[in-house]
């Protein structure tokens, strides 16, 4: 018979078979086995195939801290308390809230100064002026990059050196955690408390900064950040508008927006990201510097 | 094996009538399980932890969905899949960064690895770790599916959304890989 090819052979180890009915294939599954034991080089390659498997299966995992399932219902139960409030049941967006942290250190009113004060330095960094509150699109529509933010960012050059993506993370990881403490802080209010006076401000805020944090990402080519600030926009739009004390049912879709576009599973994600790029960049720092 | 399913399908039961600690029980029964899936396809405990986490939030969510007759593990794995693929689609900076280097060091860096180094049980997770980490989220998945969870390739196209050409290519290739990040170390045993 022809040689099995490397896919016939995975195929065969994995008994997937090809064949249109099961009599054939055991016939072909057969076939493959007596040209294995006659074939040399097929049998070198099936012999490594199995060994790479084998040690696959040697790999374990980490098993989890003996208090596994308690910690992890502590992070679930409060999700899906909320889920519960939110139901529609087809529903199938994440509404995950953040990973515990500790208590005050991200408290959001301390974090609306350390977020306007990257932006300032960022701004200072950049030669960019935030200027008026941005005037924005409806909830839901793209932004765009205009020919302003093009012609920014055809005229700022990265200096090569990294130092503007070092800055643009460092303001980003502050505002990302700022949005995530506000996207925290609007899923969990009660029902019985929907003034919204510090969430109008700090929604506007970031608004505003954002702006000037997008300008700057698509300067880097950060493209992912661009699109996170981008769908993170609109809902800060609604925050912004929305007046002082809002009714139950614009609290409900608020928290329904935020749901249903992952937002909050997005920040996390990208701020966590954002802070693996400023260790490896502080590790490559510290490195050079010992040289 | 039986009992097992009973019990769980008497969890979900009370759980789609909004019973909390009959979705804890489910919770408890399976969250290690998910960990460990979770693990394999991120490499980090502490992701794993974000997307057992996401998993269970999301399977509450669609529990109302939940067909009684189907199993429950099966229909939560998948999910579970599911949302690591998101997790890891968030982040792809580092998905792309890792691979290439992780491929390359892996192929080359185990050469004239001794005999002792692999009776370390820890260097061989390490290795299989980051050569899983060297295959994009699709092919991770499907690789994954079918060699640990024993899915046949149909499961996989429907936990995935795949064509079957598509999802046995994910496999093909994702093997692929493996070999040539574990060759250095198989060199030694041969």
């Amino acid at each position: 018979m022809n040689h099995p090819t490397d896919d016939d052979l995975i195929l065969h180890f994995y008994q997937e078979r090809g064949a249109r009915n099961r009599e054939h294939a055991a016939a072909e599954s057969a076939r493959i086995d007596a040209h294995l034991t006659t074939c040399a080089s097929c049998g070198e390659s099936w012999r490594e195939l199995q060994e790479t498997l084998q040690l696959v299966d040697a790999a374990k995992v980490p098993e989890p801290a003996p208090a596994f399932e308690r910690l992890m219902w502590a992070r679930i139960a409060p999700a899906i308390r909320r889920a519960d409030d939110e139901r529609p049941v087809d529903d199938v967006t994440p509404v995950a809230p953040a990973r515990p942290r500790p208590a005050g250190w991200m408290d959001w009113r301390r974090l609306v100064p350390m977020a306007g004060l990257s932006a300032a330095v960022l701004a200072l960094v950049f030669g960019l002026r935030p200027g008026p509150r941005p005037s924005v699109p409806k909830p839901g529509s793209p932004v765009p990059v205009s020919a302003a933010e093009t012609a920014a960012a055809a005229t700022l050059k990265d200096s090569g050196d990294g130092q503007s993506r070092r800055v643009l993370l460092t303001a980003l990881d502050g505002h990302f955690a700022q949005t995530e403490v506000l996207l925290v802080e609007l899923l969990n209010r009660p029902d019985s408390d929907l003034t919204l006076d510090f969430e109008r401000g700090s929604a506007g805020d970031l608004l505003a900064d954002g702006r000037l944090y997008r300008l700057t990402a698509v300067q880097t080519g950060e493209q992912r950040y661009v699109d996170v600030l981008d769908d993170l926009e609109s809902l800060l739009v609604e925050v912004a508008r929305s007046p002082e004390k809002v009714k139950r049912q614009e609290m409900k879709v608020l928290r329904s927006r935020i749901s249903e576009d992952g937002l909050l599973f997005k920040v996390r994600a990208v701020n966590h990201e954002i802070r693996e790029r400023q260790q490896e960049m502080f590790t490559v720092t510290a490195n050079e510097g010992s040289l | 094996m039986s009992q097992m399913q009973l019990d769980d399908a008497a969890a979900v039961a009370q759980a789609k009538g909004g019973d909390e600690e009959a979705f804890r029980t489910l919770v408890d029964r399976h969250s290690r399980a998910v960990y460990r899936l979770a693990y394999r396809m991120t490499g980090r405990p502490e992701d794993a932890e974000d997307v057992v986490q996401e998993t269970f939030v999301r399977a509450y969510r669609q529990i109302g969905r939940f067909e009684s007759r189907a199993n429950f593990a099966t229909w939560l794995y998948r999910i579970g899949f599911n949302c690591a693929i998101d997790y890891m689609r968030a982040r792809p900076h580092r998905e792309t960064n890792e691979t290439h280097e992780t491929l390359d060091q892996l192929a080359g860096g185990g050469r004239g690895a001794s005999t002792d180094d692999l009776v370390y049980a820890g260097q061989i997770n390490e290795r299989v770790q980051a050569a899983l980490s060297g295959l994009s989220a699709q092919e991770r998945a499907a690789f994954l599916m079918r060699h640990y969870d024993g899915c046949s390739i149909e499961e996989i196209c429907a936990a995935l959304d795949l064509k079957t050409n598509a999802a046995k290519h994910s496999i093909f290739r994702a093997v692929k890989k493996m070999r040539v990040a574990l060759r250095p170390l198989m060199s030694v045993k041969v």
